[in-house]
């Protein structure tokens, strides 16, 4: 039986279907209406507009709670978005928003956040050094179709590389090689095949630290080791050198952990051959008292056998004014202990600087340190902080002075009472509180706290915004003289302040011995001949012939820390220059101290001077871009450990480059690291290659700002 | 706007052939023709007399020398009377069956039918090689035409005017049915000619007798015999058969024989037109191995072998016909004397007769034959493995027919295909032979059996024949929509059947709507197999 | 076959161009998900016009089955176009799951429709050749019960034993009166049809020729039932898919757009 026998009517002549269709159409659009209504009723009775995310933002910015704190094209409440669907966008705006936390400078928007002159030349020298470079077909097709000055036009935003909304845990910064190829006009397919050759990495000047490897490899440690105490060499690297906070630098240990035991004695002296082992900070030039005589010229009492000549530290005490300073002038031509050929003319300085001389002698004993820095501030125009002062006058106990004086200049109050004086008229407060302003002519104090100005990129910290002055000099809580709000560097020097604790013992103790002497002198006592310099082997001020010397208590004096660095930065090419022999002579090569035998000295862009005490600071790295952590390599160190990527270089004459002050003529006692050295597991065995594992995009520091929370009032 | 619009009735003379019913001393002087003068107007109703029938079915076209009367493959039911002048009849021969290989030959693949279905749909119809044949010229009140009238196939030969000044009756066929139904001498003396012309035009139609003398050829034909299996009634045993469908009997078991399968073969058969069904014995039953249709032969490669062998030559097969069969027998020394290079040749190129290789199973065989499906041309062939009923063919076909479609997505189903109710445009056409008016013909260039809307006066007599019931009977609306209501108010009817979309861009509109691909318009003759 | 691998590759080719394509993108520093939103919703217009186009079969735009080939492979396109716009992960947000549910309504319930094209009309011809058509199953189903009801009130005079009257009143009178056993239907399960046989054919143990000829008449009406049943499931199914999928689509479509204009509100204008 079919059931065609049940179908026998046919509905030919009619629409077939229409029903149904007609159902579904109807129901198609009572679907569509529907849904939309429900959705604007969903967001109409939200309480917010977070359910328009397309994904939770990453757990850092988790806390933002109004979709308003970002994106600032819509406007708060629940149709506040609907104005923003036909409102043209400003990514930049978004961009404010992001830097209100993530601080990053004016460049921000500038690829890298550098200055465009800056960026400028480093693609110039990217381009410049040795490369190929390969275009993939599709970076042609991408160049092509999407050029990137389309793209950025008014600069790089914050969205452009950084989407959220992708996840609690998304990680915001990752990008692949590529994405970052996109811009550069030099472009590789991987670091092993195509990435250009290092150029000179890492070493790019002479390092601040004179240390000649080689030679302390070849020549001094195995004498030390032969001759002296084999244990006071260090066996390994590592004796020396410790890996820094962020892994890219080996810094040096402590001189008094490494380096005391040998070159201690050098420093304060003990070594030195010949020549005084202090710095003399005051002395009585002899003069020629007969011709004086004859001639007439009074300058008083003045001892017979002084025979010494103005300590360039005192030039700065004497050079105060333009009539002082052309006094000197005069006086450096010629021999004051032969006046014989001497014009009037001369004499007559030779008179004033005798009573200059003498009148230094007598307000130091009797004005206090607040003179000694007066006249140097009238001499160079640096105001000087107290912190500094002290170090500088490295607590000269009184009775030095005094009995200097006494011994030399016996009537020296009397005679001075009597002739008229040229009192400084300068009251103008020479301390100030805190910091100093430089108030001085031709010297750019801002120029001169940098060691590299070029090279170094700016940082910039929370605080400085809020920074005072930035041109003021400071001791830092480390002793270090600094400018401005430098962050402090790495160092430590705490010894620096026993040592002055311990000066004034010794100041008391020569007190003594002079007292001593005096009475002696007048009671008709014994004399008692005593090497005050040997006495002082401990560093201090001490009294020698017809001077007042000071001999370095150890590694990192802060006497004559504090005299370089002022020195240093007062220095100027001019040879009329004051401070130019005062450095001259704290930096000569058989200068007490001996500090310039290490720290090196460089020319500043204007010309001055800077020493340098610390090997290197964070703010100094070379390479911004680049980020090298030495500790994952350790593991995989050969057996030739450091010397794996840094071999020694077999080049000659890094001790000659020290002798000039262009810090970039170099000889590296390593060879640099080669592109190779990197590429042998970077790219052959299953090592990461990729861009972002050494390179940076973000060079400069980006900071978040510390919370501003006032002291409570109540 | 109204629903109904109200207007006359259609009616039978409403519109005449020429651009108006002739006028009657025209029709007079026809009357008074040869031709006609045989009619009785006593043997015609009172209101279908013969002048009228002239005078509204026949109109007078006038030619020149060179002018085609109507060219050869046309599709015309007319008959022509020679009035003054000339006609040079032009025979157009088809080429040896091997020069003819259409793409259908090809196609035993279903898929294949079904991606190049439209374009075989176009090569089918005018693929024919012409090689030159004689003519024969006719003079005045000569008839021509008649025997594709008849026979309603296309044109064999061309018309082709032969003097100057050379003007024809034409009579269309509604009228010249009524002329041939009432009056026994006029039927005598028309199937008298088709029957000496169908001889003739088969054997020169025929392959076999390509080249051949036209003096020699019709010296043979008047040797031929012309026969006629089954009737020209067949649709109806048909229908009834398909109703009542008997357990046990065949519809095969009721066709007229016409060979005994291993009968001695004394003739070769032309078969005319009409359909022939080839039988074998087997387990003591006679079963289908294939089918003939108009212009095939059958007994060619056995005569050809007992020729060459000179044993007897036995029927191959059996050779029954379907619904009716328009046979020339030509005996078989004329086969021998004259043609006996073309048999060998025949024998040799084309093998065993091309319907042995036949559909696959006798199952899809029977119900092809069995059911008449053989007859069509455009039949809407379903894969019912693909079609998914969603009706999108019957809607399209209504969006592109007023909104009402044209066929029915039922018909006759056999394993995984099924025929649907669409017009089949038969090779065949019985519904044609009825019309009064003339309204469904076929397209001259198409062949496409068509219903004009307009002069369709609703009589449904092409419904009632159409063995299929692929014409249905609906409400005429006007373009507006509107019904149309004669002044009774009774609904004016029309008849609508599948046009092909003729005259529409893209071919049949239920072909491009399905989907799935699901239908194709094949022709049932030239399938090798219902595969898939 | 040479057609199907020719439009698998075509489509294989076009996903993987979309990657490449979206891929520069982002190595170019641009949006990718505004790219790839823009082609998912351009492919997302051009699946609809396949829907528009079976509106209007009259014009002449090209064959349906040409449109609805397009369809099912820019349909794969789509999907990995989807894919690609979440960057092939769930979604985290209420308006994010709900797009992500819609958009795998539509396409599971597409490819589903196109599974069941592939598979139904086969089902149907397996069970029995003649097919009716969808509108014609209700008449049919009428038709058939009035029959049975009057093969039974005949037989209530003659033949029929109680057990039967009862077994028809208790359990056939309601099997013929509306569609049964989709479930069954629809797994290609015959077990009902087998059941109910079964219980017939316990019913009368001894029966006399009428009540056999009656029973015979009454499991065939049975089994024709079914097969209408049959019909009436998988067409029904062939049918009811598209009330998912097209209901779905046009929601979608509706919730894209505004889906679209919630991006450029927030949008911070990076490219």
């Amino acid at each position: 039986m079919s059931i065609a026998r049940y179908v026998k009517f046919w509905r030919f002549a009619e629409k077939s279907d229409r029903a149904l269709r007609t159902k579904r159409n109807i129901i198609s659009a009572w679907v569509a209406v529907l849904s939309a209504g429900l959705f604007i009723l969903a967001i109409a009775y939200a309480s917010d507009s977070r359910h328009f995310m397309p994904g939770p933002v990453t757990t850092v910015h988790g806390t933002l709670e109004q979709c308003t704190d970002c994106h600032s094209n819509v406007s708060k409440g629940q149709f506040g978005w609907l104005h923003a669907v036909f409102a043209p966008a400003d990514p930049d705006k978004d961009t404010k928003s992001c830097l209100t936390c993530h601080m990053m400078g004016e460049a921000a928007r500038n690829p890298h956040g550098l200055e465009l002159a800056r960026l400028d030349a480093y693609v110039r020298r990217a381009e410049a050094s040795p490369h190929a470079s390969k275009r993939s077909t599709a970076s042609r097709i991408r160049e092509a179709t999407l050029p990137v000055e389309r793209t950025f036009p008014e600069g790089v935003f914050c969205a452009t590389c950084h989407k959220e909304h992708n996840g609690q845990t998304f990680d915001l910064t990752a990008m692949s090689d590529a994405q970052c190829h996109t811009c550069h006009s030099v472009q590789f397919d991987d670091f092993h095949s195509s990435h250009p050759e290092f150029d000179s990495y890492p070493f790019r000047r002479r390092t601040r630290i004179n240390f000649d490897h080689s030679g302390h490899f070849k020549k001094h440690f195995p004498e030390w080791r032969t001759k002296k105490n084999a244990k006071e060499v260090p066996p390994a690297c590592t004796d020396c050198h410790t890996v820094s906070a962020e892994g890219g630098h080996m810094d040096i240990k402590p001189f008094e952990q490494i380096c005391t035991a040998c070159h201690i004695d050098q420093i304060t002296g003990v070594e030195r051959a010949t020549g005084p082992k202090g710095i003399t900070l005051i002395s009585l030039p002899g003069l020629d008292l007969e011709t004086l005589k004859e001639k007439n010229v009074d300058v008083g009492e003045w001892p017979e056998d002084a025979e010494g000549e103005i300590s360039p530290l005192m030039r700065l005490l004497i050079g105060r004014d333009e009539k002082h300073r052309n006094t000197l002038k005069v006086t450096d031509e010629l021999d004051l202990l032969d006046l014989t050929e001497a014009s009037d003319a001369q004499i007559a300085e030779v008179k004033t600087l005798a009573w200059e001389v003498k009148r230094l002698v007598h307000t130091l004993t009797t004005a206090g340190m607040t003179d000694f820095f007066r006249r140097i501030k009238s001499a160079t125009g640096a105001r000087i902080s107290k912190d500094l002062a002290t170090q500088l006058s490295a607590s000269m106990p009184h009775d030095v002075l005094l009995a200097a004086q006494r011994e030399w200049l016996p009537n020296l109050a009397s005679e001075i009472d009597e002739t008229p004086g040229e009192e400084n008229e300068d009251t103008s407060p020479v301390f100030t509180t805190e910091t100093v302003s430089d108030e001085s002519s031709g010297t750019d104090a801002a120029e001169q706290e940098e060691e590299d100005a070029e090279e170094k990129p700016k940082t910039v910290s929370a605080s400085a915004a809020s920074a005072g002055q930035s041109g003021s000099w400071r001791i830092d809580p480390f002793g270090r003289l600094i400018k401005g709000n430098q962050p402090p560097e790495d160092e430590e020097d705490d010894e620096a302040e026993e040592e002055a604790s311990d000066q004034e013992g010794e100041g008391s103790d020569d007190e003594v011995d002079t007292a001593d002497s005096d009475v002696s002198e007048n009671n008709g006592a014994e004399e008692i001949e005593v090497d005050t310099e040997g006495w002082t082997e401990l560093g201090g001020w001490y009294r020698k012939d017809f001077a007042i010397l000071y001999r370095p208590v150890g590694h990192a004096d802060p006497f004559l820390r504090a005299w370089l660095d002022l020195t240093s930065r007062l220095f100027a090419e001019d040879e009329n220059n004051l401070a130019r022999p005062a450095f001259e002579e704290l930096t000569h090569k058989d200068a007490q101290g001996q500090c310039a035998k290490c720290h090196s000295v460089d020319a500043t862009k204007n010309a001055s001077r800077v020493v340098n005490w610390t090997p290197s600071s964070l703010a100094s790295r070379e390479s911004p871009f680049t980020l090298f952590d030495h500790r994952p390599h350790f593991g995989v160190a050969q057996k030739d450990g450091c010397f794996s990527c840094h071999g020694m270089s077999k080049a000659k004459g890094y001790l000659e480059t020290y002798k000039g002050t262009d810090p970039y003529t170099y000889v590296p006692n390593f060879k640099q690291v080669k592109k190779e050295t990197c590429a042998a597991c970077h790219g052959k065995m299953q090592v990461r290659q990729d861009c972002l594992l050494c390179h940076k995009y973000h060079v400069n520091e980006i900071a978040t700002p510390v919370l501003t929370t006032e002291v409570p009032k109540n | 706007m109204a629903k109904v619009q109200i207007i006359d009735r259609p009616r039978r003379w409403d519109v005449p052939f020429a651009s108006r019913r002739l006028p009657a001393n025209a029709v007079a002087g026809i009357m008074r023709l040869p031709a006609f003068a045989a009619l009785d107007r006593r043997e015609f109703p009172d209101d279908l007399q013969p002048q009228d029938i002239i005078a509204n079915d026949s109109r007078i076209l006038s030619f020149r020398t060179g002018d085609v009367i109507y060219a050869a493959g046309a599709y015309q039911t007319s008959i022509f009377i020679v009035l003054n002048g000339a006609v040079r009849m032009q025979t157009a021969v088809p080429a040896p069956p091997e020069a003819q290989r259409t793409e259908a030959d090809d196609a035993t693949w279903l898929r294949r039918t079904f991606l190049k279905g439209r374009q075989r749909l176009q090569k089918l119809e005018w693929k024919r090689d012409i090689v030159p044949q004689p003519s024969s010229v006719l003079a005045q009140n000569d008839i021509f035409g008649e025997t594709e009238a008849m026979a309603r196939t296309a044109r064999q030969a061309s018309a082709v005017a032969a003097a100057d000044r050379t003007t024809v009756l034409e009579l269309r066929w509604p009228g010249a049915r009524e002329l041939l139904h009432w009056s026994d001498a006029f039927r005598r003396r028309v199937e008298n000619l088709y029957r000496i012309r169908s001889v003739e035009a088969a054997l020169r139609q025929s392959f076999l007798f390509n080249g051949m003398d036209d003096e020699l050829l019709r010296g043979i034909a008047k040797q031929c015999f012309f026969e006629t299996h089954g009737g020209f009634g067949w649709t109806h045993i048909y229908q009834r058969q398909r109703t009542e469908k008997p357990s046990g009997d065949r519809p095969l078991d009721h066709e007229p024989v016409i060979v005994e399968d291993g009968q001695y073969l004394e003739d070769l058969f032309l078969l005319r037109s009409g359909f022939a069904r080839l039988t074998v014995q087997t387990n003591h039953t006679e079963q289908t191995a294939g089918f003939l249709k108009a212009g095939e032969v059958f007994g060619a490669s056995e005569l050809g072998e007992s020729m060459r062998t000179g044993g007897p030559a036995l029927a191959s097969f059996g050779l029954r016909a379907v619904g009716y069969a328009d046979i020339v027998r030509v005996p078989a020394h004329f086969i021998e004397e004259r043609a006996l290079h073309a048999v060998a040749q025949a024998q040799r190129t084309a093998g065993p007769p091309r319907q042995r290789v036949a559909y696959r199973g006798r199952s899809q065989l029977d119900f092809v034959v069995d059911n008449r499906l053989i007859n069509g041309t455009k039949a809407m062939l379903v894969d019912t493995t693909r079609c998914v009923n969603c009706d999108d063919c019957v809607r399209a076909c209504a969006a592109t027919h007023d909104n009402v479609a044209r066929f029915e997505r039922q018909g006759f189903s056999h394993g995984k295909f099924s025929i649907s109710n669409a017009c089949m445009h038969c090779a065949d056409p019985v519904c044609l032979v009825d019309c009064p008016t003339g309204a469904i013909t076929r397209d001259q260039a198409t062949g496409n059996v068509l219903i004009d809307e307009k002069t369709c006066i609703g009589c449904a007599s092409c419904e009632s024949a159409c063995p299929y019931n692929n014409i249905r009977m609906i409400d005429a609306r006007n373009s507006s929509g509107q019904l149309l209501v004669d002044k009774d108010g009774t609904h004016i009817r029309t008849a609508a059947k599948c046009d092909l979309c003729t005259g529409r861009a893209g071919g049949p509109a239920c072909v491009r709507a399905c989907p799935h691909e699901a239908i194709t318009r094949v022709d049932l003759r030239e399938l090798q197999t219902l595969t898939n | 076959m040479r057609q199907l691998t020719r439009n698998a590759a075509v489509t294989i080719v076009a996903i993987a161009a979309l990657f490449w394509i979206v891929g520069q993108y982002e190595t170019a520093l641009r949006d990718p998900r505004l790219l790839d939103g823009w082609i998912l919703a351009a492919a997302m217009m051009a699946q609809l016009s396949y829907h528009v186009r079976k509106q209007l079969p009259a014009l002449t735009l090209g064959r349906a089955a040409s449109w609805l080939k397009l369809h099912v492979y820019a349909g794969y396109f789509v999907i990995a176009a989807f894919l690609m716009h979440t960057s092939f992960s769930l979604p985290e947000t209420s308006l994010e799951w709900v797009l992500w549910i819609l958009f795998m309504v539509v396409a599971v319930s597409g490819i589903f429709g196109l599974f069941l094209t592939r598979s139904i009309p086969a089902r149907l011809q397996h069970v029995s050749a003649d097919q009716v058509t969808f509108e014609q199953i209700g008449a049919a189903r009428a038709r058939l019960a009035g029959e049975v009801d009057g093969l039974m009130l005949n037989s209530v005079k003659n033949a029929a034993s109680a057990a039967l009257s009862d077994y028809y009143a208790d359990h056939l009178y309601g099997y013929f009166r509306k569609p049964q056993h989709v479930g069954a239907h629809l797994r290609g399960s015959r077990y009902p049809l087998q059941a109910m046989c079964d219980d017939l054919d316990r019913l009368e143990s001894h029966p006399n020729s009428k009540a056999e000829e009656l029973l015979e008449k009454l499991k065939a009406h049975v089994v024709a039932k079914f097969d209408l049943d049959h019909q009436y499931a998988l067409q029904g199914l062939q049918h009811a898919w598209l009330f998912i999928h097209i209901p779905a689509t046009y929601c979608l479509i509706a919730m894209s757009v505004l889906h679209t204009m919630v991006v450029y509100a927030y949008s911070s204008g990076v490219r």
